[in-house]
């Protein structure tokens, strides 16, 4: 797994390979010293990612549990099919109130920019 | 469908640590794409066995690092089994919660949701997770692969 972490009002959390049980710990420490320090919203950048299983789901889970109390929302950029799709069986795509999945990094800048609370 | 068609067996024993997860995947698609599974299973049988190799990590390893998990994999040209088996009980592994909705324990849901066949058998020295897929219906009904 490689991690680029693009700092600023929203961070971006570039990800690329497999997202799994090895990779998660040092990930979500990463992720939620931002949280921690203030950002209220931040995106992942999975355009690269392979491989999620549920280790990554319950770092999507957790981020939306830290930010959402700070009125802020966790953007997700998913390409893959198959990291779609297991998106989609753990049903994290239907949540909808602080939590964005888009195709594009241009696009999540895009709207999350505008309806920033953080 | 021919009935003696080879099978393909092999056993994995390796350090209990999430470092090995990668190997354990690898080998588990490099089986199953031999015995014809297409990328679509392939990429289910991954999750799957990622899971239940996990678990078998973080719960079920009472000497960390030095315990030993085991993957038994076995397949044809119609399915495919995969049995992990820890050193640990099972029984303590579901997600404790404060209350509130916890972020984590989705592996087992997974697997559920994306093999045919999930068996969680506990013994006295371990416990074993059996997963099964059987390769997509309409695949089998394409017509035997051509041989040089």
């Amino acid at each position: 797994m490689d991690v680029q972490i693009k700092p600023g009002d929203i961070p971006i959390i570039d990800v690329g390979g497999e997202i799994d049980h090895f990779a998660v710990p040092e990930l979500e420490h990463r992720v939620m010293e931002f949280i921690d320090t203030g950002h209220a919203s931040i995106i992942f950048d999975f355009s690269d990612v392979s491989y999620i299983d549920s280790a990554g789901v319950a770092l999507i889970i957790l981020s939306i549990q830290r930010t959402t109390p700070l009125g802020g929302k966790v953007g997700l950029i998913v390409i893959d099919k198959n990291v779609l799709k297991i998106l989609e069986i753990v049903g994290i795509t239907k949540l909808v109130q602080a939590f964005a999945m888009y195709s594009s990094l241009e696009e999540a800048l895009a709207d999350m920019s505008g309806d920033d609370r953080g | 469908m021919v009935k003696n068609e080879p099978v393909f067996v092999k056993e994995l024993k390796l350090d209990s640590h999430t470092k090995n997860l990668s190997l354990i995947r690898d080998e588990v698609e490099a089986m199953a794409a031999s015995c014809g599974f297409d990328d679509n299973e392939l990429y289910q049988l991954k999750v799957a066995v990622s899971e239940a190799a996990a678990n078998a990590i973080e719960h079920g390893s009472p000497q960390g690092e030095q315990s030993t998990i085991t993957v038994f994999i076995e397949c044809d040209f119609e399915k495919i089994s995969i049995e992990v088996t820890d050193e640990g009980v099972f029984k303590a592994r579901l997600p404790v919660t404060d209350g509130r909705p916890s972020h984590r324990g989705r592996g087992i849901f997974l697997m559920t949701a994306l093999m045919d066949e999930v068996n969680i058998t506990e013994g006295l020295t371990g416990t074993r997770v059996r997963l099964v897929k059987v390769k997509d219906k309409a695949a089998l009904d394409v017509p035997e692969r051509t041989t040089v």
